[in-house]
């Protein structure tokens, strides 16, 4: 790691220090500083529609169970680990239990994570098995069905924190005539380098043209003209990037209700980033989950429509495989450029310092202490950092 | 041409990247599906492919564009197909099961995706079209990198 302080590692004229993607050090900072007190998502309401419903996920690196209580419908979040000895309780991706049962020693969790039963318990005279159930997070709270959870006990209401990113989720939250659910299960990505050139990559229009060429040679063939969307990329005005504040950012294709990017990547009005690492793209709710500083996963859930008929919301999923996923026309272009050919290039590291000032002449005051930039200007992974800078500045 | 020798056929097609070739392999109203997961419905669950002859024929548009990252430098990959079997027939086309390993090689490192392939094979003259192939991944629902080769 260098030997500069977090905080020092993004310069005021924005540079970046590479460090904030290679360092093991900054990794185990950022745990600490953003994926402990900060909300979390981890997951959608629909995911846990009926009682004793479970996913598993992760709330930073920390392996949890979001689970809805088989007795009282309530919203739980869980640290998937026996108190015994540390085994999983839960290894599958989702389902419905009334309890989780440790396959090391046979202890029992009721889903609301209270101890049920210890096996052979004679022989812990002293346990006080009220103080032993699965750990809660003790805060949960759900906005337009999305579904976050802190390990601080107190803080920022979930509102404040998601300040004006809410009017996007909301917007999200009414895709569908009725709603939406993520039902359709998950692409999952894997790659070997930062959790946050996802998130940069997610909101950056700048790139489009080059490593997507070969995908707007699709569309031209498709569409038997060129796409438009590097023209909007580039000159509609309308087309623009948005600094929401704690954070989050926003790319709008137009009007955040009614827009659209004509790129034929799925019908989400905005490409929208919740610090610090949920992102809506194209038809897609994506999930960014920090592995170590070089190892990401990356989960892609299809947002399907409630009050639609199955061959509207397969017509969904044909256009998301299309582009995303392991065999998808874009997504495995960015991990290949953006990821894995940064991480070559970042091994050089005499001259450590990448350039994030793109368009920051140009950023306008909005309404409600936003940043508006152009569409491919940087202004959202500025956002993005300058959030990251505060929150590990304030490392001890 | 037995339909092993075609499944043989198509595998060499896509080791020596003829994929022009290949695609003619593959009739106008063909479905090239590689589900994830478990008996998924491809109407209500996402798949890795599930591609129509249109998005085939685009997915070589992109392939030979030669501005497909993903795929440069290409894929090297060798198919191995075996337990082949007839299952089935209808309307003249076979039903074709078959196991495949596909080892694949990029970026200075080694995979293999393994899985269940099903052809549906309509005769045309001493040949055969496929109007139907699904490859069942055995590893379909664990975290991918770049699956954008043919498989």
């Amino acid at each position: 790691m260098s030997q500069l302080a977090p905080a020092d590692l993004i310069t005021d004229d924005w540079r970046l220090h590479g460090s904030i993607y290679t360092s093991r050090e900054i990794f185990a900072i950022e745990q600490q500083q953003l994926f402990h007190d900060n909300w979390l998502y981890v997951g959608h309401e629909s995911e846990v529609r009926e009682p004793g419903d479970y996913k598993t996920t992760f709330a930073g690196v920390q392996p949890v169970i979001v689970a809805r209580g088989a007795d009282d419908g309530e919203i739980r979040v869980l640290l998937n680990r026996c108190r015994h000895r540390g085994s999983a309780v839960c290894h599958d991706d989702a389902g419905n239990a009334n309890y989780f049962r440790c396959p090391y020693h046979g202890w029992t969790y009721r889903n609301s994570g209270e101890l049920r039963g210890i096996t052979y318990d004679d022989a812990y005279p002293d346990l006080d098995r009220s103080r032993l159930g699965l750990v809660r997070l003790p805060r949960v709270e759900s906005y337009a069905g999305f579904i976050f959870a802190s390990f601080a006990p107190d803080g920022a209401s979930l509102e404040d924190y998601l300040g004006n990113a809410r009017k996007y989720l909301d917007i999200v939250a009414r895709q569908g005539p009725d709603g939406i659910r993520l039902s359709a299960g998950a692409h999952k990505l894997q790659y070997n380098n930062n959790w946050k050139l996802q998130i940069e990559n997610t909101i950056d229009n700048y790139h489009f043209g080059f490593v997507h060429r070969s995908f707007l040679d699709v569309l031209a063939d498709r569409l038997g003209q060129a796409p438009p969307i590097m023209q909007n990329v580039m000159n509609n005005p309308e087309w623009r990037t948005i600094d929401l504040g704690n954070g989050h950012s926003v790319h709008e294709f137009g009007d955040p209700e009614t827009g659209n990017n004509q790129g034929q990547l799925g019908d989400l009005p905005f490409n929208l980033i919740v610090f610090p690492n949920l992102c809506f793209v194209g038809a897609q709710l994506r999930h960014v989950l920090p592995k170590k500083a070089a190892r990401t996963e990356v989960r892609l859930y299809p947002i399907m429509h409630e009050g639609e008929p199955d061959d509207a919301n397969a017509a969904i999923l044909r256009v998301h495989e299309g582009f995303y996923g392991p065999a998808g026309m874009g997504g495995a272009d960015d991990i290949e450029v953006a990821f894995d050919r940064v991480g070559d290039g970042m091994q050089a590291i005499e001259e450590d310092w990448l350039i994030m000032s793109r368009g920051m002449h140009r950023e306008q005051p909005g309404d409600n202490g936003t940043l508006i930039g152009h569409a491919a200007d940087e202004l959202p992974q500025r956002a993005f950092y300058r959030r990251w800078r505060e929150q590990m500045g304030q490392a001890a | 041409m037995t339909p092993a020798d075609f499944l043989y056929h198509e595998a060499a097609l896509l080791d020596q990247r003829r994929f022009d070739e290949w695609l003619e392999l593959y009739a106008d109203d063909a479905l090239y599906w590689v589900p994830q997961g478990e008996d998924p419905d491809p109407a209500r669950d996402v798949s890795i492919a599930y591609d129509d002859r249109r998005r085939l024929h685009e997915r070589v548009v992109r392939l030979t564009s030669g501005f497909a990252y993903s795929q440069d430098p290409p894929s090297r990959t060798c198919h191995v197909i075996g337990n082949v079997r007839q299952t089935g027939e209808s309307d003249g086309a076979l039903e074709i099961a078959s196991a495949q390993i596909v080892a694949e090689v990029r970026r200075n490192t080694q995979n293999l995706f393994a899985g269940q392939v099903e052809h549906r094979l309509v005769p045309d003259g001493e040949s055969f079209r496929i109007r139907r192939k699904v490859v069942r991944l055995v590893n379909s629902d664990v975290p991918l990198g770049n699956v954008t080769f043919l498989i």
